[in-house]
């Protein structure tokens, strides 16, 4: 472990392993730090440590030499010459009674429980439980009920951990929930005539140990279904670390992962809940060439081969060259480095000089909670720092949208390339308005049927973020890798691919790149020195290094490293996975 | 030295009090340096009262150098079951009390004192808030303290009603504003952010008794390493139920209950004796012959065990009484007022209070029986108490008392299990009862 500067270390012995640990620090983190894993229930490392599961049973050696003494990891402090272990009867029988008293009572409805495959108090029990856990014949049979808008509590599985209570209080400061009542009685529960309706709320769902806490749109859903596939949030420029997870080819939830640097443990609701327009009907699934009746929305669209599809839009983009105006584009603020480097090459194989990215801030704007700086960012452009990036990297200024929306009008700009994207970077009023005086030279790249498709001569199906490899650069300049959860959507071609057969009818350049890999390593071989790409390749993106501290990461692989091991959670998908990217540019200089 | 003075007619006046030599002890106190008074008070060995004898200026010595706001909390709670001694000094003689708090305050540089009453004391509460005016009024509180330049405030907080919180951190975390539960780690022992000393209402009440007649009389009784006296709450099947103030390692525990106390109750057979509050020890007839001396307390079968003696509460019942029907009451007591934060302690209350009721029943059978003292045995080995399970000492405390009932009275739970209920149902006499816990919402 290396010595982080500034703290001094203390020497321990664990199980009689000697370790290395912050002098003075928290036992438990520096066990888990050091790669030792205790089981816990009730501590987290973003919380404060109440010791009340009583799980992360230690035993230490007393002044004597001769005695040790029980108590818990988390709440003790590491001292130089400490002598610790957890391979002792005192112990597994603690950690055994630990568990027992939390299943005496508890509702066993694994098989119909939400968190089943997932929960630590189902897991903990198989590896650290009694062998024939007594049960009793009484279970809690409170009711499920509604806490708030995404979460729901089945009180009867509560363990009473408190960290959803902390994480209220601690991180979010809004302190909708507390305990009430005591002894057998007490439960969590919301302040009389509140809810829990704060943006982080579901984090709670993730931090739930057991199956109290419920995702009302996760239900019955096991874990060892689940495929998940590390990414980036696509909702804001804070570029949340995000595992997707996926069953049958379908997305059916998002998990937030680890990084300190970028959102510690969180995401945000908008986040966690902005994916279900993936599976939508009202995706756009084929290429289209709108007709004369184009005026009612979806109706006499014909649907096109690539091919047709291309050769309408080239048909439609060359006449416009050929009367002396502009082909203006308007790049979507969730596409990856990539689609931007290949659509700003093709824009300047139209000689265009009206590129642009369309501004895409709520009217809220920032919404940071004091207590860890976490915020939710009010500009939705994912990826806005990165495309800006690229653009400065291939010479070109983009320019603001109302200008380009102004072209238009000045009939300066007679065609128009547009990409639209997810829900939080759709085109406002003013842009559709403009756009819709293009007529039959408008070209969109989009994932929804709607205002924006309807306006069209030529529409070409998009990916969505988890349909894309790619990377997204975040408000703080941090180069992530987006990855491919799930193949496009039927009849959808990757974005990379689509724009590369754009370019292809255009006999533009850019039609000989490849995949997103190779794209990215010319777009850090193109730039110049001082741009932010110049020379990075995605192996230079390197692993979670970044993070703040290892606690973090071995936090972070705590139990589901224990569900592999068990041979619950697949290992190999994980593996073969590139590392966690998080490259942050700012670091360079 | 406690209960002296008690019976003089209006000694819960600031009047009367002064005039039997009252305040007499905070005018020395105040008259000495903090370093000298903690001398004093370390020479005469007076050590804490609530159950856990600690010597009161080692309490004072551990405090955090250097604080600038210091906090003095008086622990008026009488929680344990069977102890009713705070109580009464408040009732009897509230300015011992405040003069102990005003000495402990000069020692430590408090100048705000917190009176944790206990919700449910509304006399001593109101006793209390009216010698706290009247010391204000005598300028024995508030600025300059008889012009000795010295502040002391002293707020009365009728604290919340949980047996829990009367936990020391509890406490303190239940004046703070927070839920009165335990607290472990570096701020647990903090008020406001601040260090906070919590005094038990019978060990500040020695205070004034060793400023005016000075350590050494304070040591002419009791023993060496456990001077003074000690009262004792002696309740139950006896013929004179009430507090006694006794010498430590004076006398034994069977002249307490047969000499003091009057013996049993109608002449009828003693059955058990139970020794200490929430840290209970419990006795058989034959084992009454121990001397009251926390040093030489020894759990039955096993030796001396460091803070077993507890707090003086003495519980006596009679050969009418069936054990599993105290347990079953005393278990009610401990699950009803678990701050229910830790495991162990939540769920082991109520499950064993829940076995408890099933072999009254006649429901359990004897797997049921050994199940019982198992779950007693996971919350902490009766004679390893290095080996607790839960968060504070509440939790092993039921336990314990659950495993010395067993160890004492095996017999009688089996055969509540082999006769489908208890063999006595019909003829026996209600034991040791606590009142129902208030149940408070917190």
């Amino acid at each position: 472990m290396a010595e982080i500067e500034g703290e001094k270390l203390a020497q321990i012995t664990w199980d009689g392993r000697v370790l290395e640990v912050d002098d003075g620090g928290n036992l438990l983190t520096g066990a888990l730090e050091a790669g030792i894993f205790v089981p816990h229930l009730c501590f987290h490392p973003a919380l404060t440590t109440p010791a009340q599961c009583r799980l992360c049973a230690i035993e230490v050696r007393e002044d004597d030499g001769e005695s040790w003494r029980l108590t818990t990891a988390c709440d003790a402090r590491a001292r130089q010459g400490m002598v610790v272990r957890t391979e002792s009867e005192t112990v597994r029988q603690a950690r055994a009674a630990a568990l027992q008293f939390q299943l005496a009572r508890h509702p066993l409805e694994c098989p119909s429980c939400d968190k089943t495959g997932e929960c630590e108090l189902q897991e903990f029990s198989f590896a650290y439980g009694g062998e024939a856990p007594y049960v009793l014949p009484e279970k809690s049979t409170a009711e499920v009920r509604d806490l708030g808008d995404h979460v729901a509590i089945d009180p009867g599985k509560c363990i009473h951990c408190t960290r959803c209570v902390r994480f209220c209080k601690e991180v979010t400061g809004t302190e909708e929930l507390s305990m009430f009542d005591r002894g057998d009685r007490l439960e969590v529960a919301t302040f009389p005539g509140s809810r829990l309706d704060n943006r982080l709320s579901g984090n709670t769902v993730d931090l739930c140990p057991a199956g109290a806490l419920i995702d009302k749109r996760f239900r019955l859903q096991p874990a060892w279904r689940l495929r998940g596939v590390d990414s980036i949030c696509p909702g804001c420029s804070t570029g949340c670390n995000i595992r997707v997870d996926v069953a049958d080819e379908q997305v059916r939830r998002l998990k937030p992962r680890v990084n300190m640097d970028v959102n510690d443990y969180w995401m945000c609701d908008d986040g966690r809940h902005g994916w279900h327009y993936i599976h939508s009907p009202e995706r756009l699934a084929r290429p289209l060439v709108q007709g004369e009746e184009r005026d009612l929305p979806g109706s006499g669209d014909v649907v096109a081969s690539w091919e047709e599809a291309c050769s309408a839009l080239h048909a439609a983009f060359t006449e416009c060259r050929s009367q002396g105006q502009q082909i203006g584009v308007i790049l979507g603020g969730q596409m990856t480095n990539e689609e931007a480097y290949l659509l700003i090459s093709l824009a300047q194989a139209w000689d265009s000089e009206w590129i642009s990215l369309r501004d895409s801030v709520a009217t809220e704007g920032d919404i940071t909670f004091p207590n860890t700086g976490f915020t939710i960012r009010g500009d939705k452009a994912a990826n806005g720092r990165g495309i800006q990036d690229v653009a400065a990297g291939l010479g070109e200024n983009l320019r603001p949208l109302d200008q380009l929306l102004d072209a238009i009008q000045r009939e300066v700009v007679g065609a128009a390339f547009v990409v639209g994207g997810g829900p939080g970077v759709r085109p406002g009023d003013a842009e559709l308005r403009a756009l819709g005086a293009l007529g039959d030279r408008l070209a969109v790249l989009d994932i929804m049927q709607d205002e924006l498709a309807a306006l069209a001569r030529v529409v070409l199906p998009g990916c969505s973020f988890a349909e894309k490899m790619g990377t997204m650069t975040n408000v703080d300049g941090r180069t992530q890798h987006l990855r491919m959860a799930v193949e496009p959507a039927p009849g959808c071609l990757s974005d990379i691919e689509v724009l590369k057969r754009v370019a292809a009818s255009f006999e533009a350049p850019a039609a000989a790149l490849g995949e997103a890999e190779a794209i990215f390593a010319e777009l850090g071989r193109r730039v110049d020195a001082s741009n932010a790409f110049s020379g990075l390749t995605y192996d230079q993106l390197p692993d979670s290094g970044t993070m703040a501290r290892p606690a973090t990461q071995a936090y972070g692989g705590g139990w589901s490293s224990l569900l592999q091991r068990r041979g619950f959670l697949p290992v190999e998908d994980h593996n073969k996975q590139p590392p966690i990217a998080g490259h942050r540019l700012a670091d360079s200089d | 030295m406690l209960l002296k003075d008690i019976d003089i007619p209006d000694i819960d006046g600031v009047e009367a009090y002064l005039n039997h030599g009252g305040y007499q002890g905070a005018a020395k106190a105040l008259a000495m340096a903090p370093r000298e008074l903690v001398a004093e008070v370390e020479a005469s060995g007076l050590r804490g009262r609530g159950g856990g004898w600690e010597p009161v200026a080692h309490k004072w010595r551990r405090l955090p150098q250097p604080a600038t706001t210091r906090y003095l909390c008086v622990n008026a709670y009488d929680a344990d079951p069977g102890l009713f001694r705070d109580r009464k000094l408040i009732e009897r003689i509230p300015h011992r009390v405040l003069e102990g708090v005003i000495i402990a305050a000069r020692a430590v540089d408090a100048h705000v004192a917190y009176l944790c009453v206990r919700g449910e004391l509304a006399s001593p509460a109101t006793v209390i808030n009216r010698a706290v005016s009247e010391a204000y009024a005598a300028n024995w509180l508030g600025r300059d303290i008889a012009g000795s330049g010295f502040d002391l405030d002293v707020f009365v907080h009728p604290g919340g009603g949980a047996h829990i919180a009367a936990e020391e951190t509890a406490l303190l975390q239940g004046l703070g504003g927070g839920r009165p539960e335990p607290a472990r780690g570096p701020s647990s022992h903090t008020l406001f952010g601040e260090p906070a000393l919590v005094h038990n209402v019978g060990t500040l009440a020695y205070l004034p008794g060793i400023l005016c007649a000075g350590a050494a009389e304070f040591r002419a009784v009791g023993t060496h390493s456990y001077p003074g006296t000690c009262v004792f709450c002696v309740s139950g099947h006896v013929r004179r139920p009430g507090l006694y103030e006794l010498a430590l390692g004076g006398v034994t525990l069977r002249q307490l209950v047969d000499e003091f106390a009057g013996g049993v109750l109608d002449g009828r057979a003693l059955k058990a004796v139970i020794v200490g509050g929430t840290l209970s020890t419990v006795l058989q007839p034959q084992q009454l012959d121990v001397d009251l001396d926390p040093q030489k307390w020894a759990i039955p079968g096993a030796g001396p065990i460091d803070g077993a003696f507890g707090n003086g509460a003495v519980i006596v019942l009679d050969d009418t009484t069936c054990i599993v029907d105290t347990a079953i009451q005393m278990m009610r007591f401990y699950a009803g007022e678990s701050c229910g934060q830790c495991a162990p302690c939540r769920e082991g209350s109520s499950w064993i209070l829940h076995l408890l009721q099933r072999l009254e029943e006649g429901a359990a059978d004897a797997d049921e029986v050994v199940l019982i003292e198992s779950v007693a045995r996971q919350l902490g080995p009766r004679l390893r108490p290095e080996q607790s399970t839960s968060l504070c000492g509440f939790g092993s405390a039921f336990a314990w008392t659950v495993q010395d009932l067993f160890n004492a009275f095996r017999a009688e739970f089996e055969a509540h299990a082999t006769a489908g209920g208890c063999p006595w149902r019909d003829q026996k006499q209600p034991g040791f009862r606590v009142p129902d816990s208030v149940n408070v919402r917190f």
